[in-house]
């Protein structure tokens, strides 16, 4: 299982929760596994041509995920997908 | 009985709504609500119990569509918003008009990428209106300051009018079905054709319900070798264009409006072209009382020097009432009345964040 925790500004979407458990292997397979599960949060993620939003930030455990490479990595036993608010704004 | 003024007012950092008794004499604010999101469109759809509608650009989180039940004290989420289908490739980046549809919960919504969406059920599902969004012509607009956005929709029976920046007046006379670029005498002063078939930036339009056929187009004017063609008039329901900028200090603007019970008057806020804020730092709503052959300066109780601000394409509104009030918020945070039609000004509020849209009703 794969942990990934929510930042307070989406926890609406999940009833609350700072946290969900899912059994991606891959970081993809979380944002998947959103999409299905919980689309108004993957929406949030996500644009409609399924690239992660430019102010969204996630990250494996404390490592940055941008690239397709990123998405594609087995995630191991542990693993957690944290998803930020990029620092940005005016 | 209707017997109250509201205004909602977007802005960079949310939704906020005021509220006064008839009389217009104080009003009260409330807000902001999505907080911290800038808010480009609102509707008051007063069919029926009220409900307000309002666009939140979440730069973060993606476009939300906000709902109130309850005059805009409270707003929540509704079920989705607009979204591009997959195969389209493309992503929504704002929200910039929200009409009402025929029927109780119909909604039209215009966004960027330049697009038109339709809600059957008060906004808790879209689907994308494909005569215009994937029309022949979309890969050739192109965005302008603003974005590429789609920021009018008129409907009139089975007539549709939109307007896009930069992309056009377009026309459909069925429905939706089909939508036609209708552009002559719609001048560009950015492309080396004056008066191309599409592509022209157009700011605003406006129609009154007792005038059948005309419309009023705040088109971007301001260019000093193609004159006039900021501010336009049409008599046969948008098939052809004419000037009535004569007289202006300015063509260039954005809003433009009509009065509620005369279709002759009409107002624009002309703006100084390059700075794109009030000519000579002196702020001035004009006023036509016949159809735009001459024009009146009103300003009787705005500041008189060093005000150089902007009055966004849907920051400027008119209630219904007997004696309507003219509104309009500015991109340094005032949200300004103007009372008997606008021969009085006054500020109802001085400090709220930058200002992109207002809109009124009486309720």
């Amino acid at each position: 299982m794969t942990t990934v925790e929510i930042p307070a500004a989406l926890r609406r979407y999940i009833g609350g929760r700072g946290a969900i458990e899912l059994t991606a292997r891959t970081p993809q397979d979380v944002l998947d596994e959103l999409e299905n599960l919980y689309p108004q949060l993957y929406q949030c993620v996500c644009n409609e041509t399924g690239s992660v939003r430019p102010h969204v930030n996630l990250f494996v455990n404390s490592t940055l995920i941008r690239t397709e490479l990123d998405f594609a990595k087995p995630l191991e036993s542990g693993d957690v997908i944290g998803i930020f608010q990029a620092v940005s704004g005016g | 009985m209707a017997d109250r003024v509201v205004l909602c007012i977007g802005t960079k950092k949310g939704m906020f709504v005021a509220e006064a008794a008839s009389s217009r004499g104080r009003f009260s604010l409330r807000g902001p609500f999505g907080s911290g999101v800038a808010v480009y469109s609102a509707l008051i759809d007063s069919r029926g119990t009220p409900q307000i509608y309002a666009s939140s650009c979440n730069a973060f989180f993606g476009m939300k569509l906000l709902r109130s039940t309850d005059l805009g004290k409270s707003f929540k989420e509704t079920k989705s918003s607009p979204t591009f289908p997959k195969s389209d490739g493309r992503a929504l980046a704002n929200i910039w008009s929200l009409e009402t549809g025929s029927s109780k919960k119909e909604l039209w919504c215009g966004v960027e990428p330049a697009s038109l969406f339709r809600s059957d059920d008060a906004g808790n599902s879209w689907e994308m209106i494909s005569s215009i969004s994937k029309h022949e012509h979309s890969s050739q607009w192109h965005p302008g300051n603003g974005g590429l956005c789609l920021h009018t929709i008129i409907r009139d029976g089975e007539r549709i009018h939109l307007g896009i920046s930069t992309g056009g007046h377009y026309m459909s006379e069925d429905g939706g079905a089909t939508f036609t670029a209708s552009n002559t005498g719609v001048g560009a002063g950015f492309v080396p054709d004056p008066y191309p078939e599409f592509g022209q930036c157009v700011h605003k339009i406006a129609r009154h319900k007792d005038a059948p056929g005309r419309l009023y187009m705040q088109n971007h004017g301001g260019w000093e070798d193609r004159p006039g063609i900021g501010v336009l008039r049409s008599d046969d329901h948008g098939h052809s264009w004419y000037s009535i900028a004569d007289g202006l200090p300015s063509d260039f603007g954005f809003p433009i409006v009509v009065h509620p019970h005369d279709p002759d008057i009409v107002y624009v806020v002309p703006l100084e072209p390059m700075t794109r804020t009030c000519p000579a730092g002196k702020p001035a709503v004009w006023r036509s009382r016949n159809g735009g052959k001459s024009w009146q300066r009103m300003s009787k109780g705005l500041p008189k020097k060093d005000s150089y601000y902007t009055v966004l394409r849907d920051a400027m509104d008119i209630d219904s009432l007997k004696s309507p009030a003219l509104y309009f918020g500015t991109t340094t945070g005032q949200l300004w009345i103007g009372r008997d039609s606008g021969d009085q000004w006054q500020c109802l509020f001085d400090s709220l964040p930058p200002i992109n849209c207002v809109k009124v009703a009486v309720v």
